[in-house]
């Protein structure tokens, strides 16, 4: 049974942005696309860059370092530098709080 | 055949009219406007035809290698082309990768203005960006070694620079091409001795006046491999001649023979293809109502039952009083001023080279057709719906491009009405099969209507001023 962590509020996350919170020692990056939330693994699987305060559109997130795109939604990267997907983590959202879930989601085969 | 108007099936004398004289039989789109009940505007009312030559056009123009290398190295660097929109890049730090033939550009929002770079690092050469479409990025680095560069262009770092005494930063700046903009589209010109994009754009700007398309917003996206050359693509989309074979359902609402055609300039070419009128082609014309009920072609979702023809009504003046308040309630704009021609006609410009845009209401299309790379025989061409955003309103994101694989059929686009992706299949269900005729041919080249296919004409004629090298920044 996967533990969820209250990290955010919905009032904390304006749409379009993303914030890092640690949950276990991992640094997991919350984002907010049209006012829905996911949650990725804050690093970028091309150099390890930290993703937070990429620019966010169409659900994608622009890695800050050199521009590779991940769908924030299912963690696909674009392109041979984004062709190792994102840790997604699962986001439950209820009275205004976002909690996210300590363990990645299964990644499809 | 329509037993009130007499066409003839085979070619010969038409009664001494001379070469580009003879219009289809029956009313003209100048006939037919006059009694709208909202007047269309003067840029509707008028006609601008010249008979330009009725010899063939080569196929190898479409075939040949050598040809296609012409074009890139004589036409694509000499032409004002546009690369994305302004809504692509709305916000400082927003940049878009275009590409055409082994050319790729970045389009970048600057705190400076936008600017276009060439998108290839000045170490190594490694593209910046990769990837085709939007990014976003406070400088710009490349994946390589790391040398980055400001968004501006200037060169503000070098890993190891005391290893390149030869880097003179000055000289280091990103090369840049021009960059223009109008009616919401960013151009790009690679000469840097271009004449301004106002003038390249000739007659466009003062046709457009009151056609405002900044104040519209991507409502759609998408891009196809089609198995032919560019050319041999967008000329499909020059004439209307061929709905009569290709899109026969069409004939019950569209006056497809009697469409009008206008050249303008060098750059410039129009058709004019008025609904909401039966086809002289058909032997039984449709009544009003009929006309009506036929012309639900475009956007199904906004049916409901205000479509009766009242007496004294044409289908014209119903379908476009209709689509005004639909259209209106939909996109939370008032067009109440908006012409009946302007609201139900299919009015489209070609701006040469690769470029289509249609400015009426319901059918607001954009064209762009590319070569694929180095292929000449494949293209991509894309297809965007602009709609009209309410003054104040948000604008939504632009749309990632929705890719549409060769065999598939375009109505597998979210958002495509399945009647219009129905048509746009007809139309290129017929380019693979005329690419390889080309080849499989004794006769040497096409042969085009005076009229109805003289964009056709108009256009090539234009592109041999390109590759002959006078087609730009003279008088």
């Amino acid at each position: 049974m996967s533990q969820f962590h209250h990290v955010l509020d919905c009032a904390d996350l304006p749409a379009g942005k993303s914030l890092a919170v640690d949950i276990a020692g991992l640094s997991v990056l919350v984002c907010n696309v049209n006012n829905e939330y996911f949650a990725v693994e804050n690093r970028c699987t091309h150099q390890g860059a930290e993703l937070e305060g990429g620019r966010i559109r169409n659900g994608m997130i622009a890695c800050p370092l050199h521009g590779v795109l991940f769908d924030v939604r299912t963690g696909c990267g674009k392109g041979p530098l984004g062709r190792v997907p994102l840790r997604t983590f699962a986001v439950q959202v209820a009275d205004g709080r976002i909690k996210v879930s300590q363990e990645s989601a299964a990644v499809p085969a | 055949m329509n037993s009130k108007i007499k066409m003839p099936l085979i070619p010969g004398e038409y009664a001494g009219l001379q070469p580009g004289e003879a219009r289809c039989p029956g009313p003209s789109v100048q006939d037919i406007i006059v009694s709208d009940a909202l007047p269309a505007p003067e840029v509707l009312r008028s006609t601008n035809y010249e008979f330009i030559g009725d010899s063939d056009i080569p196929y190898q123009r479409y075939t040949s290698p050598a040809f296609f290398q012409q074009e890139l190295d004589s036409l694509w660097p000499k032409v004002w082309q546009w690369a994305c929109r302004l809504e692509h890049i709305p916000q400082v730090g927003d940049y878009y990768v275009y590409e055409l033939g082994s050319y790729s550009f970045l389009i970048v929002n600057t705190p400076k203005g936008i600017k276009a770079y060439y998108n290839s690092c000045l170490h190594r050469g490694t593209k910046l960006r990769s990837e085709e479409g939007m990014g976003c990025a406070q400088e710009l680095r490349c994946p390589y070694h790391g040398w980055t560069w400001t968004l501006e262009g200037e060169i503000s770092r070098v890993p190891c620079a005391w290893d390149f005494p030869h880097v003179n930063p000055e000289q280091y700046r990103l090369p840049q091409v021009r960059v223009e903009t109008w009616g919401g589209f960013v151009f790009i010109n690679m000469d840097e001795s271009a004449k301004p994009l106002q003038d390249y754009l000739e007659v466009m700007p003062e046709h457009f006046r009151n056609w405002d398309l900044e104040q519209r917003f991507i409502e759609l996206h998408m891009a196809k491999v089609l198995p032919c050359n560019w050319k041999t693509a967008l000329e499909a989309f020059l004439e209307s001649y061929h709905v009569l074979e290709t899109h026969p359902q069409l004939l019950q609402g569209t006056g497809d023979a009697n469409v009008q055609y206008d050249l303008y300039g060098d750059h410039v070419t129009r058709f004019y293809a008025v609904g909401g009128v039966s086809s002289p082609h058909l032997e039984q014309q449709l009544s009003e109502q009929e006309l009506v009920n036929s012309m639900l072609v475009g956007d199904r979702t906004v049916i409901n039952d205000e479509l009766t023809v009242q007496p004294g009504e044409t289908a014209r003046i119903v379908m476009a009083r209709y689509l005004r308040k639909i259209l209106g309630d939909k996109y939370q704009v008032d067009l109440g001023q908006v012409s009946d021609a302007e609201m139900i006609d299919t009015i489209e410009y070609h701006l040469f080279p690769n470029m289509v845009l249609f400015p009426g209401v319901s059918l607001p299309m954009v064209y762009r057709f590319r070569p694929l790379g180095t292929d000449v025989e494949r293209c991509l061409f894309e297809i965007l719906f602009l709609r009209p955003l309410a003054e104040g309103q948000e604008r939504p994101d632009a749309p990632e491009v929705a890719m549409v694989a060769e065999e598939e059929s375009y109505d597998v686009v979210p958002g495509m009405d399945p009647y219009l992706a129905h048509v746009y299949d007809q139309d290129t269900a017929n380019l693979r099969a005329q690419q390889q005729g080309f080849k499989a041919s004794k006769k040497q080249g096409e042969t085009l209507g005076n009229y109805q296919e003289a964009r056709i004409r108009h256009f090539h004629r234009t592109l041999d001023r390109y590759l002959a090298g006078a087609g730009r920044g003279e008088g």
